[in-house]
């Protein structure tokens, strides 16, 4: 039976073979990142994490005012690239990709991916 | 030419100024408070001109002054005076006296309202179901709204006629106005109850002042989703809004996630956030502007209509935003849904 840690370890480089996937990152609801990894040299560590953590803060926020129920996921398109997030109990997923990330392909595999957090 | 005479009865501080200024440099000028004194004053002496506060109407029929004033001098001008304050100031009135005791004495009201609101005038005229002229004098315009058992039929401003007419009066902030019982309109311009032509009168003045507001309701009915509530947000400020109610604190929140993200992944233009009773989703019209609507349904299809829907609708309005002022913005250019 593997770990929480190679659980994470195993889904970040699951998603990690997405086309265009630049950073994947394991997060906690609160915002502290427990696990990411990174193919773009342009985006910091530090950067990456301090979106997430503030991304997931806003992301809650509208969540409790909306009053639509628990927060499922989450897909945002930029003019420079992609995110796609999920929420699994007490984690979120987070991959950011470039504009050639398919959105739709990366929310299932993080629906599938995430199967192994519950 | 002989001696010109005027008496007025009442409180002479309520004369208007022009009014005293006229009457004091008559021949005769005599003013009293009370009826008593008026009586004992006409019995005195022929006047030309008797004004009476209309304050004193009762005391003026009880004692019968207009039959005295007029026994005395059969060519007697007497006149009811009423100086009207109102939150514009004050306007004086004056009523030709027999005319004001057969109104009070018969089943009909004559008077003056003042009111700050043009569509409650059209309702308290409609409301009479009389067939009626009611005449509205404002700026540089004289308009007339034609009543036919309460129900608007024609309405004519500026060599305007019909609906735009009307439209037009409506816009009026202030003005003078007067309602004429019987009078017949010269032609039938405007075919609908009082109720849904304002209600269409006020869509219209509201689409004028808002352009996304029928921005909005076109996306809503285009969308193939069960939709919750859609707002147009310009400068982080609903701006548009249909359905649910909708706190504006949350708009605060998706801008601030929209923009977090924009630090890594440039600025936003699509965000998709699902929950669990329903997604929301939003999308960006120009730098400042972005549409959101919370549905139930399949989110892809409803993105991709949407994405559509505002090649169609959202490149005008956003265009027709930074170009015109909102009272100018020419609707005729945003297609209706097939």
């Amino acid at each position: 039976m593997p770990t929480l840690e190679e659980k994470v370890e195993q889904i970040v480089d699951t998603l990690g073979t997405l086309r265009d996937v630049r950073g994947v990152a394991i997060a906690n609801t609160d915002g502290f990142v427990i696990a990411s990894k990174f193919f773009a040299s342009d985006i910091s560590d530090e950067k990456f994490a301090g979106m997430v953590s503030e991304s997931v803060s806003y992301y809650k926020r509208i969540m409790d005012e909306v009053g639509a129920g628990r927060v499922k996921s989450a897909i945002v398109e930029g003019e420079n690239g992609k995110i796609a997030l999920i929420v699994v109990g007490d984690f979120i997923v987070i991959i950011l990709g470039g504009p050639d990330l398919n959105l739709g392909l990366a929310r299932s595999t993080l629906q599938e991916a995430a199967k192994d957090l519950e | 030419m002989g001696m010109w005479k005027v008496l007025h009865i009442g409180k002479e501080d309520r004369l208007p100024g022009w009014l005293y200024r006229l009457v004091s440099h008559s021949d005769v000028y005599e003013s009293t408070d009370t009826i008593e004194e008026g009586l004992k004053k006409l019995k005195e002496q022929k006047f030309d001109l008797v004004i009476i506060g209309i304050d004193r109407f009762h005391d003026a029929v009880k004692h019968k002054i207009r039959e005295i004033a007029l026994a005395s001098n059969p060519n007697v001008d007497i006149i009811y005076a009423k100086q009207i304050q109102s939150s514009s100031g004050g306007m004086g009135f004056y009523y030709n006296a027999s005319q004001v005791e057969d109104v009070a004495f018969n089943s009909k009201f004559w008077g003056i309202a003042e009111t700050q609101d043009f569509l409650s005038l059209i309702e308290g005229v409609g409301m009479t179901s009389h067939t009626a002229s009611l005449t509205i004098i404002s700026g540089n315009s004289t308009g007339v709204i034609y009543f036919r058992t309460g129900n608007v039929v024609h309405a004519e401003v500026n060599g305007i006629k019909g609906k735009e007419a009307f439209t037009e009066m409506v816009s009026w902030k202030g003005g003078i106005y007067f309602v004429e019982e019987g009078m017949e309109p010269p032609e039938v311009t405007i075919d609908s109850s009082i109720d849904s032509l304002l209600l269409e009168i006020i869509s219209k003045i509201e689409e004028r002042n808002n352009p996304y507001d029928k921005f909005i309701k076109i996306l809503m009915m285009e969308l193939p989703a069960d939709i919750r509530w859609g707002i147009v947000v310009r400068e982080g400020e609903i701006v548009s809004r249909v359905g649910e109610n909708i706190d504006e604190t949350v708009v605060k929140h998706v801008k601030g996630f929209m923009d977090r993200l924009a630090d890594v992944i440039g600025e936003v233009s699509h965000a998709n956030l699902e929950c669990e009773d329903y997604w929301v989703t939003a999308r960006r019209l120009t730098s400042d502007t972005f549409v959101m609507v919370a549905f139930q349904g399949n989110p892809f299809i409803v993105d991709y209509v949407l994405a559509k829907n505002l090649e169609k609708y959202g490149v005008p309005a956003a265009e027709i935003i930074e170009s015109s002022s909102p009272m100018e913005l020419p609707f005729e250019e945003f297609e209706e849904p097939r």
